[in-house]
């Protein structure tokens, strides 16, 4: 009984070690490239996403916007720069990490299946058709629709 | 490999050969001129990712899809003993690690369905289908999700996030504390129950939780009780964690079960009898980083039974932390401790574990987006002696 107490108290202590160490070296914040903005449909009644809240669409921590709408992400094409500065956010090392996450999320029921990609045409068509829509565009291709509104990310 | 039909294309998705361009805007082609410039290896493999990640549900009037995917493994392993503990006991094998199927379906919107089902092959030649999960689960909305059916308790990171599929963990196995009721694990990894859990965000940042209602456990550990329950009194769980905003990637948790274990007068496996039932309660704590190349993860869990009508006590403790370090995109090394510390004497764990304390070391390779390699050596201290182990292990995803 002794022993597995102390054991106990060892398990404990070694639990916060880590804990003290993790907050005490982690401290980076990343922000999307300036070039590229989040899109959503104009009835959309989101105005601001934070970095955060970006993350948390894209990594489907966040599936419903305000008001209950379902969200819809729409990946970049693959090797894109867009998909590099949504990776950027992400934090994640590359593409295969992505996978990797969607695979889980989907192990996970927290989603059912993997989410759709589409270059520059298709997100935006994908956004003008779909209220929950939010894709990653160059800030140039986003200018001038009117069904389609720019989301300030991070005050970009 | 591109252009080979999606990796992740289950029953009835729509399959696209890669990316398409075939009339794009001045701004995509601006893209396009970036992109050459990046001719690397690592851009290849990035390539041959993504484009398999396809359009699958469509909801509406129709019927609902439904998505098969799935895991398994395959090693070799070799094990060595003490050899002061006796004859020698070294062993060396093929093993076919089995293979998971796990079904989804989208309902409706807000509905969704899994099955998952696990094919193993036992030591003597015999086949076993496992029901590891049945679960159904509505989601009102960010912050109140319910569900129904069989599935994994939350009991902190490893046994919401890791499973059967070895190739989603870093490490080729889980940790002591997370065996499964059939390997002699201590915890109740599975229920059969009710469950609500959600998540708030906050400006500091969010809080998720999961609460569990759920038949207990049975009168054995490895009793799962499915379609009945040998007391009234239902096992209640409730897992709470916070990721801070300010540091993406981090989050730390705790988490509480309490059940009342039955009694067993007359115990089938040639245990002795338990003539009286046990309140368990187990408490857990959980801290993790997941970033783009550190992956650091800790546990521990604290199982009290009270034998009722007895004033002693039993605890039991587990406990892990696992470092891993993503290095040159593909190779991961890790070491992962483990600690077991078993109270003896609890009927409820005759004979099911001792003291175990292992020290894994190992490194994973993405030879493939869905297939990884892995090389792993452990050095275990029993009460009974101390045991090493490798096991060269390829995982894949399907």
């Amino acid at each position: 009984m002794m022993r597995t107490r102390e054991t106990g108290g060892r398990g404990l202590a070694l639990l916060g070690a880590f804990a003290l160490a993790l907050v005490l070296c982690l401290s980076s914040r990343t922000a999307m490239a300036s070039e590229f903005v989040a899109i959503v449909n104009a009835k959309n009644p989101v105005v601001k996403l934070t970095a955060s809240d970006l993350r948390d669409l894209y990594l489907v921590e966040q599936k419903t916007w305000s008001g209950d709408m379902r969200v819809t992400i729409i990946l970049p094409t693959s090797n894109s720069p867009a998909m590099d500065a949504l990776l950027e956010v992400l934090r994640m090392s590359n593409e295969q990490a992505l996978s990797m996450h969607y695979m889980a999320a989907v192990f996970r029921q927290t989603m059912s299946t993997p989410p759709r990609t589409g270059d520059v045409d298709a997100s935006l068509a994908a956004v003008k058709s779909d209220p929950g829509a939010i894709a990653i565009v160059p800030r140039s291709a986003a200018l001038g629709h009117g069904a389609v509104r720019i989301i300030e990310v991070d005050g970009l | 490999m591109r252009g080979m039909v999606g990796l992740f294309t289950g029953v009835g998705l729509l399959v696209a050969p890669g990316p398409a361009h075939a009339e794009e805007a001045p701004a995509v082609q601006t893209e396009q001129v970036q992109t050459e410039q990046v001719q690397t290896e690592q851009a290849q493999t990035q390539r041959e990712v993504l484009p398999t990640l396809l359009p699958a549900v469509e909801l509406g009037h129709g019927i609902p899809r439904i998505d098969l995917r799935g895991f398994g493994h395959v090693q070799y392993q070799a094990s060595w003993f003490d050899p002061d503990l006796g004859p020698d006991q070294s062993t060396n094998s093929f093993v076919n690690g089995g293979v998971d199927l796990f079904i989804t379906s989208q309902i409706a919107e807000d509905v969704s369905f899994l099955a998952e089902t696990v094919f193993e092959f036992e030591e003597g030649g015999e086949n076993v289908l496992d029901v590891e999960r049945v679960f159904l689960k509505y989601e009102y909305n960010d912050a109140l999700n319910i569900g129904a059916g069989r599935g994994h308790t939350a009991l902190g990171y490893w046994n919401e996030h890791y499973h059967h599929g070895t190739w989603l963990q870093t490490t080729t196995d889980r940790p002591l504390m997370y065996r499964f009721e059939d390997d002699g694990g201590i915890l109740p990894v599975h229920f059969v129950g009710v469950t609500a859990s959600g998540r708030w965000k906050t400006g500091l940042g969010s809080l998720s939780y999961v609460g569990t209602v759920a038949n207990g456990r049975g009168d054995i550990t490895d009793d799962i009780q499915l379609v009945e329950d040998l007391n009234d009194q239902k096992a209640v769980g409730l897992l709470a964690r916070f990721e801070p905003a300010s540091l993406p990637g981090f989050g730390a948790g705790v988490s509480t079960y309490f059940d009342k274990i039955p009694d067993n007068p007359a115990p089938s496996d040639g245990t002795p009898p338990r003539l009286r039932s046990m309140t368990e309660q187990i408490y857990g704590a959980h801290v993790f980083y997941m970033g783009r190349r550190l992956e650091v993860l800790a546990e521990f869990s604290a199982i009290l039974h009270d034998l009722r009508g007895d004033t002693s006590h039993l605890d039991h403790y587990g406990v892990y932390a696992l470092v891993a370090y993503r290095v040159a995109e593909k190779w991961k090394p890790y070491y992962r401790y483990d600690l077991l510390s078993i109270d003896e004497g609890d009927p409820f764990y005759q004979g099911l574990a001792e003291d175990d304390e292992r020290h894994t070391v190992g490194v994973r390779y993405d030879f493939r987006t869905f297939l990884a390699l892995k090389a792993e050596y452990q050095h275990s201290h029993l009460r009974s002696g101390s045991e090493n182990y490798g096991v060269i292990q390829a995982s894949f995803a399907f």
